[in-house]
């Protein structure tokens, strides 16, 4: 396949999954060019279906980004923008609609495990085999994974344990 | 609850397609396709490496003698087991299997070496070491064996006429290096046998050749034969190049692994594996 048919084919799939990991429309830009870059360069060879080579590029990239953040933070004598944090921003179509805002910061208060099944397995619907080549994962582990994440998503939904109710009310 | 949930989260799937990121993602990729310079990066990159190598070969090696008052001899080192006809020793600790002699027994010898031994015809004998005096910054070189000493500059061989000459054959036929070449193979089956197990245990296929590896390995391959050749014909080889080496052997294995293997798991596994081979090598070559 051609890599106009690719970047066609999976852009707003993979721009969709980076924003929702890291709430960030600039670096979702970054990261979604970043992988397509990858995609370019990269010998795919047909060992997986291209839309998971596709996605576990990304998905790497998202992982690299919290890795650098959580290191800058032990780093001395940063500079001033290395010391700034990603900013919050969520979509405007997100914003239009009160359930599916609550929905989002819910997904965003889950750890980052929780939050990538939720959207592979829930949002984008995708099988638990997909799943699993995408993470690397057993099909046990996913389905494990989903059930408790689930479970913190109704927690979050439902009670105020997380301050969720609170931070919410702020946002607005 | 949670079918709701389900349906709810469904409906995050719609995010609309932003024409104007997607078209400036799609420009700018464009861009960098235009100038694609992987090759060029490769290339500079190990022209840094080789720079950096050239920086320490260049730099002046009798950094601190260790001179006393009324001694014009300033440094000694020896390269154990030398041959005849060949001059493996070097002014410098830097280099591998050479050492800088500290005994003082060994100093005094040659502070004035003709109270030891006297000019005479003769043929070194099968126990060889190659020595390095350095004497008021002028470096001169001899071979010491069971039978006597050749100065290597001039050709003069010395017989031995005192104990001294003995006690001062035995301290400098020792060798002080441990076979750590040893540890590398055994480091090597081990981190193996670890990942093989990891492998079984989470039912993971670890990761296969490419055409890429089968160069790589050749290239490798080519490399190690061209140390252990410059080593057996040429003459010691520098610890500072070997460390760049062996740091550029990690560096490319794992660029390689990166760009190769699939799964993250693998990935972590294959990493930890090339980093504690890495460090066995830079360990290997600092000691030796």
């Amino acid at each position: 396949m051609e890599f106009d048919e690719l970047y066609e084919q999976y852009f707003q799939r993979i721009y969709q999954f980076i924003y929702y990991m890291v709430s960030d429309p600039n670096l979702a830009e970054d990261l979604t060019q970043e992988t397509f870059i990858r995609v370019y360069k990269g010998h795919f060879r047909n060992e997986a279906a291209i839309g998971t080579y596709i996605r576990r590029i990304a998905r790497n990239l998202v992982y690299d980004t919290y890795r650098k953040k959580a290191l800058i933070k032990w780093l001395p004598f940063q500079k001033e923008h290395e010391k700034r944090e990603t900013q919050y921003v969520p979509h405007d179509w997100i914003m239009q609609s009160e359930d599916r805002r609550l929905l989002y910061e819910a997904i965003q208060l889950l750890k980052p495990e929780y939050r990538e099944v939720l959207i592979y397995r829930k949002i984008e619907e995708l099988s638990l085999a997909e799943t699993s080549e995408i993470l690397g994962w057993s099909t046990v582990k996913i389905a494990n994974t989903q059930r408790n994440a689930m479970k913190a998503l109704e927690k979050v939904l439902g009670g105020d344990e997380f301050g969720f109710k609170q931070s919410t009310e702020e946002t607005q | 609850m949670s079918l709701d949930l389900n349906n709810r989260l469904k409906k995050l799937n719609k995010l609309p397609e932003d024409q104007a990121v997607k078209t400036r993602i799609y420009e700018r990729i464009q861009y960098k396709r235009k100038k694609v310079l992987p090759l060029w990066k490769e290339s500079i990159l190990l022209l840094t490496i080789a720079m950096i190598a050239l920086f320490f070969i260049m730099t002046p090696q009798n950094s601190s003698p260790s001179q006393t008052a009324g001694q014009s001899v300033q440094a000694i080192y020896k390269n154990f087991g030398g041959k005849e006809g060949k001059f493996f020793a070097r002014s410098s600790s830097l280099y591998m299997s050479v050492k800088k002699v500290e005994d003082t027994i060994v100093y005094s010898f040659f502070e004035d070496v003709t109270q030891n031994v006297e000019k005479a015809d003769g043929k070194l004998g099968n126990h060889i070491t190659d020595v390095v005096v350095v004497r008021d910054r002028q470096e001169e070189h001899y071979q010491i064996s069971d039978t006597g000493m050749l100065n290597v500059d001039s050709g003069q061989f010395f017989v031995g006429k005192s104990d001294t000459y003995d006690e001062v054959f035995q301290t400098l036929y020792s060798s002080e290096a441990m076979p750590w070449m040893i540890i590398l193979p055994l480091i090597v089956i081990a981190v193996n046998l670890f990942s093989m197990n990891y492998y079984k245990r989470h039912n993971l296929q670890g990761p296969k050749p490419s055409k890429h590896v089968w160069w790589l390995l050749v290239h490798v391959l080519a490399m190690i034969s061209s140390v252990f050749a410059w080593a057996t014909w040429v003459g010691p080889l520098y610890k500072p190049l070997m460390i760049t080496f062996a740091f550029l052997y990690g560096v490319i294995i794992w660029h390689y692994i990166k760009r190769d293997v699939r799964t993250n798991s693998i990935y972590k596994v294959e990493k930890i594996k090339i980093s504690i081979i890495s460090a066995t090598l830079v360990l290997i070559i600092i000691l030796y």
